[in-house]
């Protein structure tokens, strides 16, 4: 090893300190200073800099964890969303997820660490499921309730320290039980919403996951961190909690948030929450909705179909509170501002515009 | 400093050199290895030409910025000097490039083999980091740690994937998504 390569190794370890110097995020001005003269010592100093920023990089895109054991250096097992390979590789808003089964062993020595959705060995997750046109609504164990919209699909895991469900689509509206020991969690794509003891509905849509409470407190903490996550690093306690903010939001009562399909929170919003979950209540209400996104949201609820065929009336916008189950009243809606002709057949209320008079 | 101040900073700091950041790491294909060294010359002159005042105040957030602007630049030069591409293929998503897929896999793998050589403390640490996304103070709580000793395991990690790690293959993997 000559002479350079002892150079180039203590470069890239200079570097790799200052990296990780710069992620905490609390440099002192004296420290900054220090880091400025560095990178003014050498091109070389520059260069070792930005590859270190490219394994940061790469390490931040790299999928595989699940198979990488950690062994005895993690203690416990962490309750968190598997990720979605699918999702991601194909770039299309697919939402599969993989649920995990695996059964620890007692010598955690040789355990491998499986970051997903952990089903405990006695322990069972209860699937729940509804079709078109059906609402379920279910009582747990923990006195919970839980009413399910139209084509949701969940899981119920009540263990010994947490009260976990898994969100796969659709909607659910949570009554929760208050159990100060075990927090109910609702997992789903791309965040969690936590809460202790309250009502709140989650509703998975094409655009975004909405969760809206009713009474109580949220929690809503994204699974998937921004990708900024190596940024957030911080030492004092100021900004620890502001880092804690921008990744976790809590949410009252009266109040929605959505989070996003890239798993970003947007912000928090007032709203009435009553009329936004009235559709646990059967009811469905839309302000300024397109008419072919309010069809598709009263096709879950009915074995009847709406079809529009006719851009401009799938484009206009309605405002209002309908009966999810009576889909002809909708359509009469429908017909009382813009001419139309209505086929229906036993299957289907077919909508198309209607020839203007003569 | 008050705490409010302190807040505020850490706003500043973290909107200035984030994006910078990314838009250095993301593009299409990144910089040859081989250019990586003629980059990082131009970026280190582009430096001089500031203030030690002005760079000490962001820090990141200048070198970040000229660095992808450079690097930018780079690129577009690039297309002229290798062999063009056809516009059609640049207008692919990412996804359809065969063989860019083949070198991503590649390039997962090769993390894998070199992150599964780590010592088990220095891969929990990163997997903390990365796939749950804590700072090292959480991972210092979590794992029963100093921070200390969190941040010297980070340092290591991070020198040492350098080193073991072919740099063109990881510029497929932090390039070309999304």
């Amino acid at each position: 090893m000559d002479a350079n390569d002892v150079r180039d190794i203590r470069t890239t370890s200079e570097a790799a300190d200052w990296w990780v110097d710069l992620e905490r995020g609390d440099m002192s001005r004296a420290r900054r200073e220090e880091f400025v003269d560095w990178l003014r010592e050498s091109p070389t100093h520059v260069a070792e800099l930005l590859r270190v920023a490219r394994v940061h990089g790469a390490l931040e895109n790299f999928r595989l964890w699940d198979h990488i054991p950690t062994g005895t250096a993690v203690p416990q097992v962490l309750l968190q969303l598997a990720r979605a390979p699918a999702r991601i590789e194909s770039g299309a808003r697919q939402r599969t997820t993989r649920i995990i089964r695996t059964a620890l062993s007692a010598a955690a020595a040789c355990a491998a660490v499986v970051i997903g959705w952990m089903l405990l060995p006695g322990e069972e997750a209860r699937l729940l499921q509804t079709g078109r046109g059906e609402s379920h609504e279910i009582a747990l164990e923990d006195g919970s309730h839980i009413q399910l919209a139209p084509e949701t699909r969940l899981h119920v895991e009540l263990g010994d320290h947490e009260r976990a469900i898994r969100l796969s689509g659709g909607a659910a509206l949570f009554r929760v039980a208050k159990d100060a020991h075990r927090p109910f969690i609702v997992y789903f794509d791309g965040a969690s919403a936590r809460a202790v003891g309250t009502q709140f509905g989650v509703d998975v849509r094409n655009d975004g996951t909405v969760v809206t409470v009713s009474e109580g407190r949220v929690s809503v903490r994204p699974s998937i961190l921004p990708r900024a996550a190596g940024s957030r690093e911080s030492g004092s306690t100021a900004s620890s909690e502001h880092a804690a903010a921008a990744t976790e939001t809590l949410l009252s009562a009266n109040e929605q948030l959505t989070v996003l399909p890239s798993g970003k929170l947007q912000a928090s919003r007032a709203v009435d929450s009553e009329r936004e979950l009235s559709w646990s209540k059967g009811r469905l209400t839309f302000e300024n909705e397109a008419v072919s996104s309010v069809i598709e949201r009263f096709n879950r609820y009915n074995m009847i179909q709406i079809d529009v065929t006719d851009a401009e009336i799938a484009q206009r916008s309605v405002s209002g509170t309908f009966d999810a189950y009576d889909p002809n009243a909708f359509v009469a809606f429908v017909g009382a501002t813009i001419p139309i002709a209505v086929t229906r057949t036993a299957d289907n209320i077919v909508v198309k515009k209607a020839d203007p008079a003569p | 400093m008050s705490s409010t101040t302190n807040q505020l900073r850490i706003t500043e700091w973290f909107s200035r050199w984030q994006s910078p950041l990314r838009r250095f790491l993301a593009g299409r294909r990144g910089i040859p290895v081989a250019d990586l060294d003629d980059v990082a010359q131009e970026v280190f002159l582009r430096l001089m030409r500031y203030s030690r005042s002005e760079l000490v105040e962001h820090p990141q957030a200048y070198l970040f910025k000229i660095a992808s602007n450079v690097s930018s630049e780079w690129i577009v030069r690039g297309r002229h000097r290798y062999a063009p591409e056809p516009e059609w293929l640049s207008e692919l998503p990412a996804e359809d490039h065969p063989e860019e897929n083949i070198a991503r896999t590649e390039a997962e793998q090769q993390i894998h083999a070199a992150i599964q050589r780590l010592p088990a403390r220095h891969r929990a640490i990163i997997k903390l980091k990365f796939l749950e996304g804590m700072d090292q103070v959480q991972i210092a709580k979590y794992l029963q740690v100093s921070e200390r000793i969190v941040k010297r395991d980070l340092a290591k990690t991070y020198a040492r994937l350098r080193m073991e790690l072919n740099m063109d293959l990881l510029g497929m993997l932090t390039h070309g998504r999304e």
